[in-house]
């Protein structure tokens, strides 16, 4: 799995590509949290390249978007591959977190004010 | 196996020539190791299975049992393939030295050799065998641990599932590795004639998992109050004023507030840990059949008609333990005689042949069809039809089956 970060305003888009897995969760975490730390809680998630997710990068996810918002920001996805939007639905994330199709969507729906 | 120690290492010197064979026990002793000397392979094999050796210097060309012979009897065997060899060899022995090498041994010595280069060979094969014999040590620990890990979780599964009129439950759990994360359950409900049927997937695998598999199962039957004992009876005097309000709950309500006190107490007291699990509750009444289930972000349960028509029982709200005060709703139906109710762990649909395809649902669906006679027969065959799909391939998820009928009483 590989990550690049992108940053665009205040929104910071870390674009990954791969499965997302117990061996690669950890690496994606560390990106996250440093992100959030660094002080860019405005995070835009890209699964563009992503095939596979297991309930590890779910973990991942919601530790992130915890984070996120107790520095009064968010975290949103961007364009999931059906298989791993339908994992989403079913285990209830698409309910705690916001999915765009694109990434585009996803950093403008932070408007001007990062809301 | 004996444990690392810092006693001398024991070296096996064998050679059917005398002088070579105590010139060279003259220079290990010299190195400050411990020395035993044998004639010939039979004499040094009676020896080694007598006695611990950290070390074999073995010369290449011998009557009886020549070199390659012992290697390959020492490479056989269990309890002495571990043992590093190192070849003792004449200018003219390179071939039967490179058989030998090929056949395991870990190294080779000029018969003609400097005391440096001895000292520096066996110096390494014995820093190899001590790193390897550590490893081996840590390794065996482990899993012994795992080992009583897995007991007491077994303990966290119910040992034979209620005997209800009217309803027959058979269930199977298949982990991955020695530990779980997926669980299930079943239970009475005061008065008696409703059963709960849960089946659970926590995130992740091994020991984290199986760790807030206890916790998940706990919470959940803590707070349904079954029949045979939950938190609820031991809160002494308040149990009457706490049992009257469960009891006037619909199985439904019931099921709801369960689902929302392990979500809120997972997700509020362990948060830090992101854990959560996918779970499915159900509530059935046999003498009716009458169910009602709360699926929290669960793969789909299916009820499944004698004609082997079937009906998925889809989520109703999230995993449990995302985040504080979710919502659960809950949905029903009616099990008709002879139809079944059967919950399963993603595990089961994602399971891989050893060319990577997936079990997936239609043929899950299949299974099930073609062993529609029982509860028990549609859990073993499920399991055989998944065996025999697997074959030999590693499991990658814990698979985890549970099937009620409801009998044609």
């Amino acid at each position: 799995m590989e990550t690049s970060v992108e940053q665009r305003g205040d929104v910071i888009t870390v674009h990954i590509s791969g499965s997302v897995d117990g061996l690669t969760a950890d690496n994606l975490q560390h990106v996250f949290s440093s992100e959030v730390e660094a002080g860019h809680h405005n995070l835009v998630a890209d699964f563009g390249g992503v095939d596979y997710t297991s309930s590890a990068g779910l973990r991942v996810l919601l530790g992130t978007v915890k984070h996120a918002r107790s520095r009064g920001g968010d975290l949103r996805l961007a364009a999931l591959h059906p298989e791993v939007l339908k994992v989403l639905d079913l285990s209830g994330f698409t309910s705690i977190l916001r999915v765009f199709d694109t990434v585009d969507d996803a950093v403008e729906s932070f408007g001007s004010h990062g809301n | 196996m004996k444990p690392p120690d810092s006693a001398p290492a024991k070296v096996l010197v064998v050679d059917d020539t005398p002088v070579d064979r105590d010139t060279l026990s003259g220079h290990v002793q010299r190195e400050g190791y411990a020395v035993d000397t044998a004639e010939h392979g039979r004499e040094a094999l009676e020896k080694l299975r007598a006695e611990p050796f950290d070390l074999v210097l073995l010369d290449v060309q011998m009557p009886e049992m020549d070199g390659p012979q012992l290697l390959e009897t020492l490479r056989n065997d269990a309890a002495l393939a571990h043992i590093p060899v190192i070849m003792v060899s004449a200018v003219d022995d390179i071939d039967i030295t490179v058989q030998c090498l090929e056949l395991g041994a870990d190294d080779y010595l000029p018969k003609l050799f400097r005391p440096a280069i001895l000292r520096a060979r066996m110096s390494a094969a014995l820093d190899r065998k001590r790193l390897r014999d550590a490893e081996r040590h840590h390794t065996e620990s482990l899993t012994r641990e795992l080992e009583v890990a897995r007991k007491i979780q077994g303990d966290f599964l119910p040992e034979s599932l209620p005997a209800v009129v009217g309803m027959q439950a058979a269930a199977a759990l298949h982990p991955a590795r020695q530990v779980s994360g997926d669980f299930y359950d079943a239970f009475l409900l005061a008065p008696g004639n409703t059963i709960v049927l849960v089946v659970g997937d926590v995130c992740d695998k091994g020991v984290g998992a199986a760790l807030f598999m206890a916790l998940f199962r706990s919470l959940i039957r803590a707070s349904a109050d079954p029949v045979e004992g939950g938190a609820i009876q031991m809160i002494g005097g308040r149990r009457t004023v706490v049992r009257q309000s469960l009891e006037a709950a619909t199985p439904a309500d019931l099921l709801t507030r369960v689902a929302g006190f392990t979500n809120d107490y997972i997700a509020r007291l362990h948060g830090r840990t992101n854990m959560f699990a996918t779970v499915f509750l159900g509530a059935l009444t046999p003498g009716t059949g009458q169910f009602d289930y709360v699926n929290a972000g669960h793969e789909p349960a299916i009820v499944l008609a004698p004609d082997g028509t079937t009906r998925e029982l889809r989520p109703t709200g999230p995993a449990l333990g995302l985040l504080p005060d979710a919502a659960f709703g809950a949905d029903e139906g009616r099990l008709e005689r002879g139809h079944s109710l059967f919950a399963f762990t993603d595990g089961l649909v994602e399971a891989r042949s050893p060319d990577g395809e997936a079990f997936g649902a239609e043929r899950l669906r299949d299974a099930l069809r073609a062993n529609n006679t029982s509860a028990s027969n549609l859990v073993q065959g499920v399991i055989e039809t998944l065996h025999a799909f697997t074959g030999q391939a590693e499991p990658h998820d814990d698979v985890t089956l549970l099937a009620a009928t409801r009998t044609n009483d």
